[in-house]
């Protein structure tokens, strides 16, 4: 008789949770201190931002950049992140990802269009509009298709805005003087073992004339 | 002859000097500047931070159930008029736990489409939102057709609050049975960023 309750208990718990269980919802949050980056061009960054979950339901994230950002893209930190329920903003998970910034600018170059280049810096600054967002990936999603209707997807997203530095230079004629330097550098040896040589005939016709 | 050599080489040594001094000059290798100064920085860290979650309802997709006679106009989601006093199950939340108000935006990835890739034109699929829901809200005369791109639809929704929603379906006489599936897109994203 007891186990008979028990059992009916357990059926009805079940029961109920099954019920619940699809009427629950995860959510998602993210967290940020810059919508700016200024890089150098040509140079790799890594950013930083923070995801939380302060719903009762524990959720999966993935970090994605817009199409305008992500052909800069290099690498970006854990596909999928799991962020557990009641994760309040204060206790927010890192999610990192890395860009490296195109060379955008153009360089005056005098020799074989890439030695001793100059750079003026004279065009204006080339930014990257975009937006980080993080989606989150339900898994009852892959189990709705065919049901008839529209399934949904939820995402925040903050804005970044990747402004690429020209840095300015002058034409470095280093490698003038370093070839001027080596070209000076052999012929002085040439010289300093032919003069050697002729000290050394000199100095055999003096010892046969001795002789 | 050894004169000749002797003045050659001091040449040649002058001229590497002078490359060696040049090189050294043209990398900035001499100039060190040595300046004291007293700096006070001043510094302020602006962080935003926004969280959202779909109803249950919403989190478990929008349906429209069997359609056996065609045409049909209009057609409710089933859970338009599902919630207390007909207002709508179909909403997000924006959690307290958050510092800015929060503008939606609403996509489709493709329109309406069976198994059998027939396709139901995405103008039938339409939506509205509101920042309050009843039986009259959101309306269905501020019915909007889903697009592909990210259209906003709900704009400085402040935390504590919901941003609610309905959908509606035609579907014209010619158009083929089967399941028609797509996927909606929800962003939150910043009050006044555009998305």
């Amino acid at each position: 008789m007891i186990g008979d309750k028990k059992t009916r208990g357990m059926f009805v718990f079940i029961i109920a949770l099954m019920l619940v269980l699809p009427m629950v919802s995860a959510g998602v949050g993210i967290s940020w201190d810059k919508e700016s980056t200024l890089v150098p061009e040509g140079t790799k960054t890594c950013l930083t931002y923070k995801v939380y979950n302060p719903w009762p339901t524990e959720s999966y994230v993935q970090i994605k950049l817009s199409d305008g950002l992500t052909s800069l893209l290099v690498s970006a930190e854990a596909e999928t992140k799991l962020i557990p329920a009641e994760t309040s903003s204060e206790e927010a998970m890192p999610i990192t990802f890395c860009f490296k910034t195109p060379t955008v600018y153009e360089k005056d170059c005098a020799l074989f269009g890439s030695l001793l280049c100059k750079q003026d810096c004279l065009e204006e600054m080339i930014n990257f509009p975009g937006e980080v967002e993080v989606i989150e990936l339900s898994e009852e999603e892959a189990q709705r298709g065919g049901s008839g209707g529209s399934t949904t997807q939820m995402s925040v997203s903050a804005p970044l805005n990747i402004k690429v530095q020209c840095v300015a230079h002058k034409r470095n004629y280093s490698l003038v003087y370093l070839v001027i330097a080596l070209i000076a550098g052999i012929l002085l040896l040439v010289n300093i073992l032919n003069r050697r040589k002729l000290k050394e005939k000199g100095s055999k016709k003096k010892i046969k004339k001795r002789r | 002859m050894v004169k000749k050599l002797n003045l050659l080489n001091l040449l040649l040594v002058f001229i590497l000097c002078i490359c060696i001094i040049l090189i050294f000059l043209e990398n900035g290798f001499f100039i060190q500047g040595f300046a004291v100064e007293g700096d006070v920085y001043s510094n302020v860290t602006i962080s935003k931070y926004l969280s959202i979650e779909f109803s249950p309802e919403l989190s478990n997709g929008i349906v429209f159930g069997n359609v056996t006679f065609l045409p049909v106009i209009s057609i409710n989601a089933s859970e338009n008029y599902g919630g207390s006093s007909d207002s709508s199950n179909y909403y997000i939340q924006v959690s307290s736990d958050g510092n800015t108000a929060v503008d939606f935006c609403i996509n489709a990835n493709v329109a309406l489409t069976n198994q059998y890739l027939d396709v139901l034109g995405l103008d039938n699929e339409t939506y509205s939102c509101s920042n309050e829901s009843n039986l009259s809200l959101p309306s269905l005369s501020g019915e909007t057709p889903l697009t592909l791109g990210f259209v906003k639809c709900g704009e400085s929704i402040a935390p504590s609050s919901n941003n609610y929603y309905r959908f509606w379906l035609d579907i014209p006489a010619a158009q083929p049975s089967g399941d028609y599936n797509n996927t909606l897109s929800f962003k939150g994203l910043s009050s006044g960023v555009s998305c």
